[in-house]
């Protein structure tokens, strides 16, 4: 379980805070959605779960493990994946295979696993047949599905995903969202932010943050079935939300939950 | 007046092994007043294009000019702002305010900090709040709304956003949606986005780019029609708009297209009646 305990985080240089006061939690096999404006402290929380940063105030666990304790750092880091907003920020090997290495050879994974392991997480952001590319020269959205398949090469306990589809298309959305699902039937603990509620429909638990503090936590369809509530919170409702309620306004059978047009359609006119 | 690429294409390590013909012949053209939306999927060209229209690149086959001559001549400073897709490799300056003010300061204008403050409130920062900061300990949004400020501040005759929204907010979402709208009052504007949702009721053209061509370049209400070539070339439609063309392949009877969701939703009711 990765456990934040009452956590606040005070940046060097700034008077106010990042965070104040936030505990949540994110268990094995659970799927947490986390929302909320620019600048509300999503991407602090993010590097909180893998010690990239400490809490000024607070705690926070991995496994039991206090990320603050030097010498379980390294065990932490190998449990939690984390993708960071900016994949440029840890883009580390010359070519793409190499880069998707890194972190499982830092594991000592023995070589032959390591080959299985790149070409599978490649593989699983479509990025087969990239391996001998420099990072350097991809476009943004080939940058971040490398740095997904980076950490879907460490198979971590956790993975820790800031804005993983925010660059890229909706074929590499879906891509990502079933990879979200099938690392949760196996086990996987996911913290998933994002600004898009249509991303988080099927997650397990939904928090959002505002000013730094929990404002909200429950589940998707919490959010779904009170879209006035989630404009308050600041965030946006998928156009297909606000569709979809014009259609419930009316007195029409659709879930509120529906945002793709498949089953919208299918709802209204079955086949 | 007009920024045009005319058969152009572009090689990224053109005389190498590892060469990627990431444009190739490629007609594009915006002129003032125009605001058009480019399209495609993760690897076809779009930051090319951009780059290209920008003068950051040269085309390595055909031409592109801004109102007749080339965009990497000195005469053509000024002329193309550009913001970047991946926002804090722009900055460079020690503050906020310095790095907005760049550009207007740079093409002579009377009062840079003024445009500079006015430029962030239009992206919905608070010029006191932020203008002092470093811009390199932003949040990701934060550090996207400077980076469009600081086009904005320049007011070029030309615009070019590369996935504007991303990353944003709702309200700054809706912010910069109508600071880059109005700019078309002024300017020629040129939208990259993988998804088009958020510009596509204010565009005049959508330009569709697969594996380096343009594959669509219509006005977004003919895209309906198109949505078959549209979707082949590994694009998604708006859902709000699929749904239309689902609803109308099952047999409801829908006149035009909504790309408003509200609107969307009001014509879907009228077309099923009462409630069963
Ligand atoms: N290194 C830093 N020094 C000072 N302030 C910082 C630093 N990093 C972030 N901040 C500030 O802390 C606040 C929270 O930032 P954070 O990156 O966690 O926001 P976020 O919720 O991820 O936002 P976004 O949606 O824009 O990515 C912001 O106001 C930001 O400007
Ligand atoms: N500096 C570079 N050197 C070599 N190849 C490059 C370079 N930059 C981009 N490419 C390649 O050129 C093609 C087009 O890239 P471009 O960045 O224009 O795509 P894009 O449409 O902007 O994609 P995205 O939506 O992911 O940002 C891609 O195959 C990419 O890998
Ligand atoms: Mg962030
Ligand atoms: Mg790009």
């Amino acid at each position: 379980m990765i456990e934040f305990q009452d956590v606040g985080v005070v940046y060097a240089g700034s008077d106010s805070p990042a965070l104040t006061g936030v505990s949540l939690s994110v268990a094995p096999g659970q799927w947490v959605a986390l929302l909320g404006a620019n600048g509300s402290g999503k991407s602090t929380l993010a590097r909180l779960a893998n010690a990239l940063i400490l809490p000024t105030t607070g705690a926070v666990h991995v496994d039991g493990m206090d990320t603050r304790d030097e010498s379980v750092v390294w065990d932490v880091r190998s449990r939690v994946g984390l993708v960071q907003q900016s994949p440029e920020n840890q883009i580390v090997g010359t070519i793409a295979e190499e880069d998707v290495a890194f972190g499982p050879e830092n594991l000592g994974i023995p070589t032959a696993e390591l080959r299985t392991r790149v070409d599978a997480a490649l593989s699983a952001v479509g990025l087969d047949g990239f391996q001998r590319r420099e990072p350097h020269l991809l476009s943004e959205g080939q940058k971040q599905r490398l740095a997904i398949a980076g950490a879907l090469a460490m198979r971590p306990a956790y993975l820790v995903l800031d804005e993983p589809t925010a660059m890229l298309d909706g074929t590499g959305r879906a891509d990502v969202l079933a990879i979200v699902r099938s690392l949760r039937a196996s086990g996987v603990g996911i913290l998933h932010i994002t600004h898009h509620l249509a991303d988080i429909a099927s997650a397990d638990r939904a928090a959002v943050l505002d000013s730094g503090a929990i404002v909200f936590e429950g589940t998707p369809a919490d959010l779904f079935a009170d879209p006035g509530r989630v404009r308050r919170l600041g965030i946006g409702l998928p156009p297909m939300t606000t569709l979809v309620s014009v259609l419930r306004e009316r007195g029409h059978a659709v879930p509120a939950t529906t945002v793709e047009a498949e089953s919208l359609v299918e709802s209204l006119w079955p086949s | 007046m007009a920024l045009v690429a005319q058969g152009a294409g572009y090689a990224y390590a053109a005389d190498t092994r590892f060469r990627v013909d990431a444009l190739r012949e490629v007609d594009f053209e915006v002129v003032p007043g125009e605001l058009v939306v480019v399209a495609g999927t993760t690897g076809s060209g779009k930051s090319t294009l951009l780059r290209l229209l920008a003068g950051l690149l040269e085309p390595t086959e055909g031409l592109v000019s801004v109102d007749g001559i080339a965009p990497t001549l000195r005469a053509a400073r000024g002329s193309v702002a550009l913001v970047f897709q991946n926002p804090e490799t722009q900055f460079f300056a020690e503050t906020v305010l310095a790095d907005v003010a760049f550009g207007p300061r740079n093409l002579g204008s009377a009062d840079p900090h003024a445009a500079a403050r006015e430029a962030l409130t239009a992206v919905g920062l608070d010029p006191d709040v932020f203008g002092p900061r470093s811009p390199f300990t932003l949040s990701g949004g934060e550090a996207r709304r400077v980076a469009i400020a600081g086009a904005l501040a320049m007011k070029a005759g030309y615009l070019l956003l590369d996935e504007p929204t991303a990353g944003l907010d709702a309200r700054g979402c809706r912010d910069v949606v109508d600071a880059v709208v109005a700019e078309r009052d002024r300017a020629g504007v040129v939208v990259v986005t993988h998804d088009p949702e958020d510009f596509l009721c204010h565009a005049d053209r959508v330009v569709a780019l697969s594996a380096g061509s343009v594959v669509i370049s219509v006005p977004p209400s003919e895209l309906t029609h198109r949505h078959a070539q549209y979707e082949s070339s590994g694009l998604r439609l708006p859902e709000v708009v699929r749904a239309q063309i689902l609803a109308r392949q099952r047999g409801a009877a829908l006149t035009g297209v909504e790309f408003d969701p509200r609107a969307a939703g009001v014509l879907l009711a009228e077309s099923l009646g009462a409630p069963r």
